[in-house]
C-alpha cells in the first residue's frame, strides 16, 4: 500500500473520529433567554464599574496576613507564662534568701564568728545578681515608662 | 453542530465599516450581541464542558474587552481580537483552577467533581450513565491535551474554523496549526478508541 493511500485512510479515519467526537460531545445550548440574561448581567457589571470578585491571590494574601496576626496574638499570650515564671523565680529567690539555714549562717556571720564570706553570703550574692539581671531584663526602662509602657 | 458552523461564519465575517457603532459603549454592546453565544460555546469546549465556568470566563473576557476597547486599533478583526482575549482568559481560569486544586489537595480536601457529573447535559447522547462515563473520559482527554493542541482542535473541529482562520486567531503559522491538529487527533484517537460505542 502506498504512502498516499495510507494518508487518505488516516484522513478518512480522522474525519470519522471527529464526527463521532462531535456527536458524543453534543451541542452547547444557549437559549435566547440565557443570552439576554448573560448580556444583562454583563452590562450590569460594566455599569457597576466592573467590580471583580476576590481572586485567589487576594484571598491567599488576606489569609497570610490573618495568620500573621494570629501568630502575633498567640506570641503575646504565650509570653505571659514567661513573665509569671520570672515572677515566681523572684519569689523563690526571696523565700530562699530568708530560709532558716541562710538566716542561721547570716547570724553567725553577723556575730563575727566567721569573718569571711559564708556560703550563704555567696549564694545570696549570686542569687541577688541573677535577680538583678532578670529585673533589668524584665523591668521597663525609664524611656519605656515615659513612652507609656504598660505590662 | 449548526451553531458551531454559524459561529465560524460569524468569525469569518468582517463588520462593515458603515455599520460600526459610533460610541465605544455601542461598539461593546454590538460585540456582546454578536459574540456572546460563540464566546460561551468556545469557553465551554476549552473548559471541558463546564457550563457555569464557561459563562464566568466569557463574562470576564467581555469585561476585559470593554476596558481594552478604546485601545483597539483594528489591526485584526474585532472578533479575532476578542477571541484572543477569551482564550487568554480561559488559560488564566485553568491556571487558577490548577492552583486551587493543589491548594485543596494540600489540606486533603477533594476538589469539585467534574462539571459533567455535577451538571450533565440533558439533551445529549451522554444522558445514560455509561455514556456519561465516556463523556467524562472525553473531557479528560480534551483537557489533557497540551494547550496549543487543545486550542487548535477546538477551533478547527468543534468551532468549524479553517486552518487559516485558526492560524490568524492564534497568531501561528498554518503549518504549526496543522502539526498541532495532527498530534491532537492522534492522541485523542488513541485515548478514545472506543468512541464509536456512543453512536446510536
Amino acid at each position: 500500500m502506498s504512502v498516499h493511500q495510507d494518508e487518505r485512510r488516516d484522513d478518512a479515519g480522522d474525519r470519522r473520529f471527529v464526527d463521532r467526537f462531535r456527536k458524543a460531545w453534543g451541542p452547547v445550548e444557549f437559549s435566547p433567554r440565557a443570552a439576554t440574561a448573560f448580556s444583562a448581567r454583563l452590562l450590569a457589571r460594566v455599569d457597576g464599574g466592573g467590580r471583580r470578585r476576590l481572586g485567589l491571590p487576594t484571598l491567599i494574601g488576606v489569609a497570610v496576613v490573618a495568620a500573621m496576626a494570629v501568630a502575633v496574638w498567640i506570641g503575646r499570650v504565650g509570653s505571659l507564662p514567661d513573665v509569671d515564671w520570672l515572677a515566681s523565680l523572684a519569689d523563690a529567690e526571696s523565700v530562699l534568701s530568708s530560709s532558716t539555714v541562710l538566716d542561721a549562717e547570716e547570724a553567725t556571720d553577723d556575730a563575727g564568728v566567721d569573718g569571711d564570706a559564708t556560703d550563704a553570703d555567696n549564694e545570696d550574692l549570686e542569687l541577688n545578681h541573677e535577680y538583678q539581671m532578670l529585673l533589668a531584663w524584665v523591668a521597663p526602662s525609664d524611656q519605656e515608662l515615659e513612652d507609656g509602657w504598660t505590662p | 453542530m449548526a451553531n458551531e458552523r454559524k459561529g465560524a461564519v460569524e468569525l469569518a465575517s468582517t463588520l462593515p465599516t458603515t455599520d460600526l457603532p459610533t460610541s465605544p459603549r455601542q461598539q461593546f454592546e454590538r460585540l456582546v450581541t454578536d459574540e456572546r453565544e460563540r464566546a460561551v460555546r468556545l469557553a465551554y469546549h476549552m473548559l471541558g464542558g463546564d457550563r457555569a465556568a464557561a459563562e464566568d470566563v466569557a463574562q470576564e473576557a467581555f469585561l476585559r474587552a470593554y476596558h481594552a476597547l478604546p485601545a483597539f486599533r483594528g489591526a485584526a478583526r474585532l472578533s479575532t481580537w476578542f477571541t484572543r482575549i477569551l482564550l487568554n482568559q480561559v488559560a488564566t481560569h485553568r491556571r487558577r483552577q490548577w492552583v486551587r486544586d493543589r491548594f485543596l489537595a494540600l489540606w486533603g480536601v477533594a476538589g469539585a467533581p467534574p462539571a459533567l457529573i455535577r451538571d450533565p447535559p440533558p439533551t445529549t447522547a451522554a444522558s445514560s450513565l455509561r455514556d456519561l462515563g465516556l463523556r467524562v473520559r472525553m473531557q479528560r482527554a480534551l483537557l489533557g491535551l497540551p494547550q496549543g493542541q487543545q486550542r487548535v482542535f477546538v477551533l478547527v473541529h468543534l468551532e468549524g474554523l479553517t486552518v487559516a482562520q485558526t492560524a490568524e486567531v492564534l497568531e501561528l503559522a498554518p503549518g504549526t496549526v496543522k502539526s498541532h491538529l495532527h498530534r491532537a487527533l492522534k492522541r485523542l484517537r488513541l485515548e478514545l478508541d472506543d468512541l464509536r460505542e456512543v453512536e446510536p
